[in-house]
């Protein structure tokens, strides 16, 4: 009699198409033969997988049109099977496989789509926070500001494009044909954040709020962030550039705390 | 104590589509079900109407990924989500299936029945009251609907159930549904089934649809409950008595109200033959 781990190996083989072995396991009781009684997981295996793709991925989908969508739904099944407990993380290496599998490797535009959609998806269950408002910037003593530090939303992240991946996800999602695919080969810059409505939103920021942006989440403070700025505009003009960005962000809740420590 | 003192009356699975109207339409609802792993997230919209609805209902916990059946270690990362989730939640109990989903490290996503063997009784009970000692509580199983019998089942289902749930001295969420739809693929009597449960232990019941291809039928929970489930309800109620009951409904959600009414069908038959149910809901609930 084969041991119960014996049995739960071949099922998952069976399952994953790697093995029949699983069938001698199961008592034949017509009229319903066992290839259909095997088939129902079969199926149900393939159909929960690819529904989850469906979910996490609706604009790349429309983007690879059916045919392509099936191979990728095939293709990434076979190659990453599910290691995961939730289904939410399933999708987690699309992006690489895209990336690195043919013929989706020769369209980068593909790995930016679905590193977009998941950018989307973990700002919308990220962890809650309250928000900063524009009386605690203000409160600061001025010559503190140089000391001001920032901790962005736990949902806030930024995410930088080679391609016109986000504008292809915008017309996509209004039921308009993309623009044909542009590559950006010094990136282009998008914040994604989930405001106090809990509604998930993204807007395209200039080189100059990428860096400001960088340096705050990486915990360097406001001097340390004008000095990189010298780069990008004349020194006087450096804390009205910062202060602008600032503004933005925290009143469209990007900015959970703000310090001088 | 006997399952009694748990009664909490008729409850609805809690799904996204239904979270704006159960929190402005306040529905004939005693309690909710919701599944654990959606909530299994660090924050934003789930979290949050989650915490507004437990406000107003009572909440149970319902897991479909423990993969208790599993011969892989039980997931500890998993088992911390689910105590932290518990303790923010509060839930009257938590549930999961009486079934495996992983081999090696893979995962099917899927409840996959069980051999009804020895060996399985008693792999399965051990990891039950493992589970039940991590989390500091006692857990409901629930039956599976399946497909296929081993040829190395021992057993039947109910008495695989009955010594799974007597050795790990867990609760049954009985699914009345499952029943049926086993009864139909493997050709045995649900009654049989039914009447041999070890009463004393049922919790909660399931109800649910089905998809019916004539040679065998789907659990699919995307139909209303047909008839014969009904009928095999009114049977449970007849045998159980007062056990907190549920619609669970996953796919082809219909609106709030249709699941509402749906579920008056079951209080319905519930108060045919447990006369203190026809009082009004709020006696219902505090009965």
């Amino acid at each position: 009699m084969p041991d119960l781990a014996l049995i739960q190996q071949q099922f998952l083989d069976y399952l994953q198409g790697k093995s029949n072995s699983f069938s001698d396991n199961v008592i034949n009781q017509p009229p319903v033969t066992i290839d259909t009684r095997l088939g129902i997981y079969k199926n149900a295996y393939k159909m929960r997988l690819r529904e989850t793709i469906d979910n996490d991925h609706p604009q790349l989908g429309k983007y690879l049109g059916d045919e392509l969508y099936d191979a990728l739904v095939d293709g990434y099944v076979a190659t990453y099977p599910s290691k995961v407990r939730s289904l939410r993380h399933f999708c987690h290496n699309i992006p690489q496989y895209l990336a690195t599998q043919r013929p989706f490797s020769s369209h980068p535009i593909l790995t930016d789509l679905a590193k977009f959609e998941r950018t989307l998806l973990d700002a919308f269950d990220a962890a809650d926070k309250p928000v900063a408002k524009m009386d605690a910037l203000s409160n600061i003593e001025i010559d503190r500001w140089p000391d001001i530090k920032l901790t962005f939303h736990p949902s806030c992240r930024l995410f930088t494009q080679l391609t016109n991946a986000v504008e292809s996800w915008q017309a996509l999602k209004t039921d308009t044909a993309p623009p044909p695919a542009q590559d950006y080969p010094l990136g282009v810059f998008w914040l994604v954040w989930r405001n106090e409505q809990r509604l998930t939103e993204f807007a395209n920021i200039d080189p100059i709020s990428q860096v400001l942006w960088q340096s705050f989440n990486d915990g360097n403070d406001f001097s340390h962030a004008c000095e990189l700025l010298t780069d990008y505009c004349h020194e006087e003009q450096v804390p009205v550039e910062a202060l602008k960005r600032l503004q933005f962000w925290i009143n469209n809740d990007m900015v959970s705390h703000i310090s001088t420590d | 104590m006997t399952h009694h003192d748990h009664f909490l009356g008729f409850g609805l699975g809690l799904r996204t589509q239904h979270f704006e109207d159960v929190l402005s339409s306040k529905p004939k609802v005693d309690w909710f079900e919701i599944i654990s792993e959606n909530f299994m997230v660090d924050g934003g919209k789930p979290r949050y109407y989650l915490d507004a609805i437990a406000e107003q209902y009572p909440i149970v916990m319902h897991g479909v990924s423990m993969s208790v059946g599993s011969v892989t270690p039980l997931d500890q990362q998993y088992l911390t989500n689910l105590k932290k989730l518990i303790s923010h939640v509060k839930p009257r109990w938590i549930s999961d299936h009486l079934c495996f989903s992983q081999a090696g490290n893979v995962n099917s996503h899927d409840l996959l029945p069980m051999p009804y063997t020895e060996e399985a009784i008693d792999h399965i009970a051990a990891r039950i009251r493992q589970v039940q000692d991590t989390l500091g509580q006692q857990m409901l199983l629930e039956n599976v609907s399946s497909y296929l019998t081993y040829q190395s089942s021992e057993l039947s289902e109910w008495d695989f159930y009955n010594e799974v749930c007597q050795r790990a001295d867990c609760y049954m969420l009985l699914d009345i549904n499952n029943i049926y739809v086993s009864a139909r693929n493997h050709q045995f009597n649900a009654l049989d089934y039914l009447n041999a449960i070890d009463k004393t232990r049922v919790r909660q019941i399931h109800l649910a649809g089905h998809q019916d291809y004539g040679d065998y039928v789907i659990d699919t929970h995307d139909h209303p409950i047909c008839d014969p489930v009904w009928s095999l309800y009114e049977s449970a109620v007849q045998r159980l008595g007062k056990v907190s009951t549920m619609i669970e409904r996953d796919d082809n959600i219909p609106s709030l109200n249709e699941l509402v009414n749906e579920l008056d069908m079951a209080r319905k038959i519930a108060a045919k033959h447990i006369p203190s149910l026809a009082l009004s809901d709020k006696e219902i609930i505090n009965a």
